[in-house]
């Protein structure tokens, strides 16, 4: 070995070289990587999830957004609010979707809309065995609160849609062009294509990283807030995210999803809350997605954005509380 | 209006036969070229460069060096450096074999991470070569070496407080097929290039396409 061969070696040794596809390094772990984040097993998949609060009284469980986002962001909603926690008269289930947060990753072959259907029902049987629960949904979690509705309607003893996206392919569409800020000048945009050249998004750890990206600014009529306290995430599941839409679609990329074909059946009220702030999925769409649902209200919390449930947790808490408990009187 | 606009740019490649295609396979003249850039690869781009021939052994090379700013805001931040050679390797008729390797070296600050990087890119151009004008096909390779990644405060504060700073290898690679043509017009050229990137493991980008559009201009 020369004098420089060794010194080349001793400068890569001295580096200490890090591996991007390693658990932890890029990304956080999931539940399969770390095995101190609670975790359940269920339909072949391990969920990070985690309930608070005792096993016999009426289950909440919690739906985050999407998809492929995790529950870190609405657990504000599980602090007192007003001298009393929901978990004083509910059990509050919080899990992280298949593929989706710190859960167990799958490719894009069990990444289904009727797999995730499954999986709800399986956490149902799991935290609420033979009882009808009550879920919140927020973002894509109300689109999958309203699918799930739609097919295992009797489960459901009532749902709180919190700036739910779309519920059918017809309005997916006419507002799709408008969740994304695609302006090819944008620095989030450029940022994002830039960085393709430092990171290949050819596996998980990668695919998720590149996606952390585009959270909070490619979606500027959302209002979130960026600063201070910003709504966090622990990982975002790319996968989950496209496979889920892509199932949606048709095979020439058009959306073809209806979460309301049996809706008409479903007579339990449902509540809608939105930002005000809120452009694209706040109060207009949430009004007219009111009529989908036989029976449904809509509660607007002023000065919010789409991150309503982390920026204005004890508003939503407070809209939010009166319902459950009138319907948790009527769960089976 | 059309018609006496068309007439004189044909009457200007009519009118000559310089070569001034910067990177391509053509260096039968030994002077130096400079040329601007301007597209999506795979950002929004702005690039300037110089290259000059050398012929050791008698077998020309084109020496060149490239900078690009990258992104919306072009701020100094995003950056991009290549220092390449090009030559020609093959000859036949009109058509010709050029191969390329480029030094890269690179930089990106971003709201979740900051990073310079180490990195080679290796490719082919083969084509029909006019005085005026040339089509060709080109592919290459662009692999992400050694990088060395700053998470930054926010990303560690609301996503990833363990998220390992310092030095990555093999982050990456991304592979381009694609088309270029140009025209020449007295010492100036027009170069069109347009094509599809894929990452390393045959994944789509974020931008699927690459489309620059450059004016180059050589020097005796």
């Amino acid at each position: 070995m020369t004098k420089w061969q060794g010194l080349v070696l001793f400068a890569v040794a001295a580096c200490d070289p890090l591996d991007p596809t390693v658990p932890g390094h890029l990304v956080r772990k999931t539940v399969v990587e770390d095995a101190s984040l609670p975790a359940i097993s269920l339909n072949g998949s391990r969920f990070h999830a985690e309930a608070i609060g005792s096993p016999n009284l009426p289950t909440i469980v919690f739906l985050h957004g999407g998809p492929g986002a995790d529950y870190r962001s609405l657990l504000r909603m599980a602090d007192p609010v007003d001298g009393a926690r929901l978990s004083d008269r509910f059990q509050l289930v919080y899990w992280d979707q298949r593929g989706s947060g710190l859960s167990q990753r799958h490719g894009r072959a069990e990444l289904t809309l009727a797999q995730y259907r499954r999986d709800l029902l399986a956490i149902i049987d799991h935290y609420a065995p033979n009882r009808q629960v009550l879920l919140v949904g927020h973002s894509w979690g109300g689109m999958f609160a309203t699918t799930f509705i739609n097919t295992y309607p009797s489960r459901v003893a009532g749902a709180v849609l919190i700036e739910s996206g779309p519920l059918t392919a017809e309005t997916f569409t006419r507002l799709e062009g408008d969740l994304f800020d695609l302006n090819p000048g944008r620095e989030w945009l450029n940022d994002y294509a830039w960085s393709t050249q430092f990171f290949s998004a050819d596996d998980h750890a990668r695919m998720d990283f590149e996606l952390m990206l585009g959270n909070g600014v490619s979606q500027p009529r959302h209002h979130q807030r960026l600063s201070p306290d910003p709504e966090p995430t622990w990982r975002l599941g790319a996968l989950a995210g496209t496979a889920l839409l892509d199932d949606g679609r048709d095979r020439h990329g058009r959306y073809t999803f209806d979460f309301t074909s049996q809706l008409n059946t479903y007579r339990t009220p449902v509540l809608f809350i939105a930002g005000a702030r809120s452009e694209i999925l706040g109060p207009s769409l949430q009004t007219q997605q009111l009529a989908l649902y036989p029976s449904a209200s809509l509660h607007v919390v002023d000065g919010a954005g789409h991150d309503v449930p982390w920026t204005h947790a004890a508003e939503v808490v407070r809209a939010m509380r009166p319902y459950l408990l009138a319907r948790a009187g009527g769960i089976r | 209006m059309k018609r006496p606009l068309l007439t004189a740019v044909a009457v200007m490649c009519a009118a000559t036969c310089v070569d001034a295609q910067w990177n391509v396979a053509r260096f039968d003249s030994a002077g130096a070229r400079a040329w601007l850039t301007g597209g999506l690869d795979p950002a929004v781009i702005a690039s300037v460069g110089f290259a000059g021939v050398v012929r050791p052994n008698g077998h020309a090379v084109q020496l060149g060096v490239e900078g690009t700013l990258g992104g919306g805001t072009f701020d100094v931040g995003d950056y991009r450096l290549r220092i390449l050679g090009t030559s020609s390797m093959l000859q036949l008729g009109a058509f010709r074999l050029a191969t390329s390797a480029a030094f890269v070296t690179r930089g990106t600050r971003n709201t979740v991470y900051r990073a310079t990087n180490m990195g080679a890119d290796v490719g082919a151009t083969v084509g029909h070569y006019r005085p005026r004008w040339f089509l060709a096909a080109e592919g290459g390779f662009d692999k992400a070496i050694v990088t060395h990644v700053a998470f930054t405060r926010t990303y560690r504060e609301v996503h990833h407080p363990e998220a390992r700073s310092g030095w990555y290898v093999d982050t990456g690679g991304n592979w381009r097929y694609g088309v270029m043509s140009g025209v020449t017009i007295g010492r100036t050229e027009f170069v069109v290039r347009a094509g599809i990137p894929r990452t390393e493991g045959n994944r789509s980008l974020v931008v699927p396409a690459y489309l620059t559009v450059g004016i180059g201009r050589r020097y005796p």
